[in-house]
């Protein structure tokens, strides 16, 4: 039996980690989640998600800073990291490449464009 | 009649000489009918399925404007504090409809008129010298009718410049505040349908929900 993939949604807005959590309701993965920069280094530690919806702007720790330093850890090197971000500016993107991350998706989220950017990066 | 089809009934004339050239005509133009009938169906299985794709892909975008109106609708009626209602407002504006420019106007108990009760982005000097009782503000709060500025139609200019939409709050059908959506997000080109329906509910769930935490602190000084 193949395990489930596992997805940590970090966002400091809880009406965003709801509206994530009802649109991967159904798919195959199970969710954790963190509110801030420095729980989401936490749980990515301890969870050892498949892959990281990740938000820019949050208390404590930025979204770029996590990815950075999730990228420097062995154990979260080659996890895919998704920027979710109200920022969409070309220089934010660039930032967030730049940081580590694998992709960019911008606010509102798109329900299509979000299951099918994790499918891909999910591979299935 | 499939190839295998032909190629028997060629053999069965086999034993009887060879079929005439009048045979043979009549059995490639019985194939070339069948041909085009095929691939007429070929075609209409393919226009379903990109038909069907549409649906599909519609449905799925269906789905997801009705899960942001649940959403909110739901977080908006989880609190009867004032600034965990205020802040589910922001919430709702800067990541579903996708502004961080607003401003929410709010008639006090006992007031006469509307003071600004939360915003998000905008400058402390032009907030406060916006005033609800002029402008498009004040039309809207008069009217209880919501403006939206058409895209390419006359956009309100001086104070109010930049305004995207403004919704009247209502209560049982009276105007009990506003609430005004500035710049959007760089990525949004514009208001769309899913956008103008989230407006229609704030427009009544927060005026509600800003109700309610009036009552919920009116009924916290009545002594016991």
């Amino acid at each position: 039996m193949t395990r489930r993939k596992k997805i940590l949604l970090v966002d400091d807005a809880e009406t965003v980690l709801l509206m994530e959590r009802m649109i991967l309701q159904g798919e195959p993965y199970d969710v954790v989640t963190a509110r801030d920069g420095d729980e989401a280094i936490a749980q990515a530690l301890a969870e050892r998600p498949d892959l990281i919806l990740l938000d820019i702007v949050m208390p404590k720790k930025d979204g770029f800073e996590v990815c950075r330093l999730l990228r420097s850890h062995a154990d979260t090197r080659h996890t895919p990291i998704l920027l979710v971000s109200t920022r969409g500016e070309p220089q934010n993107v660039e930032a967030g490449f730049a940081s580590g991350c694998n992709d960019f998706i911008t606010k509102p989220v798109d329900r299509l464009v979000l299951l099918s950017k994790i499918r891909s990066h999910l591979g299935g | 009649m499939g190839r295998a089809a032909t190629t028997r009934a060629v053999r069965q004339r086999g034993g009887r000489g060879t079929p005439g050239n009048g045979t043979v005509r009549a059995l490639l133009a019985r194939h070339r009918r069948e041909l085009a009938a095929l691939r007429g169906r070929v075609s209409e299985a393919e226009a379903d399925n990109e038909r069907l794709a549409g649906q599909s892909i519609e449905n799925e975008q269906k789905l997801g404007n009705l899960m942001s109106l649940f959403l909110a609708s739901q977080r908006l009626h989880e609190s009867l504090e004032r600034e965990r209602v205020l802040q589910v407002i922001r919430e709702i504006v800067a990541n579903l409809i996708g502004s961080e420019e607003m401003a929410l106007f709010w008639r006090q108990e006992g007031g006469t008129g509307l003071s600004l009760l939360t915003s998000m982005g905008l400058e402390a000097r032009r907030l406060e010298s916006i005033r609800p009782e002029d402008g498009v503000l004040g039309e809207v709060v008069r009217s209880g009718r919501p403006y939206v500025t058409p895209p390419g139609g006359v956009v309100p200019t001086g104070l109010e410049a930049g305004l995207t939409a403004c919704v009247p709050l209502k209560v049982e059908d009276r105007v009990v505040g506003a609430l005004a959506i500035f710049g959007l997000l760089q990525q949004k080109s514009g208001l769309e349908s899913i956008d103008l329906d989230l407006l229609k509910l704030l427009a009544t769930q927060a005026a509600m929900a800003l109700y309610c935490t009036d009552l919920n602190e009116r009924a916290r000084l009545v002594p016991r």
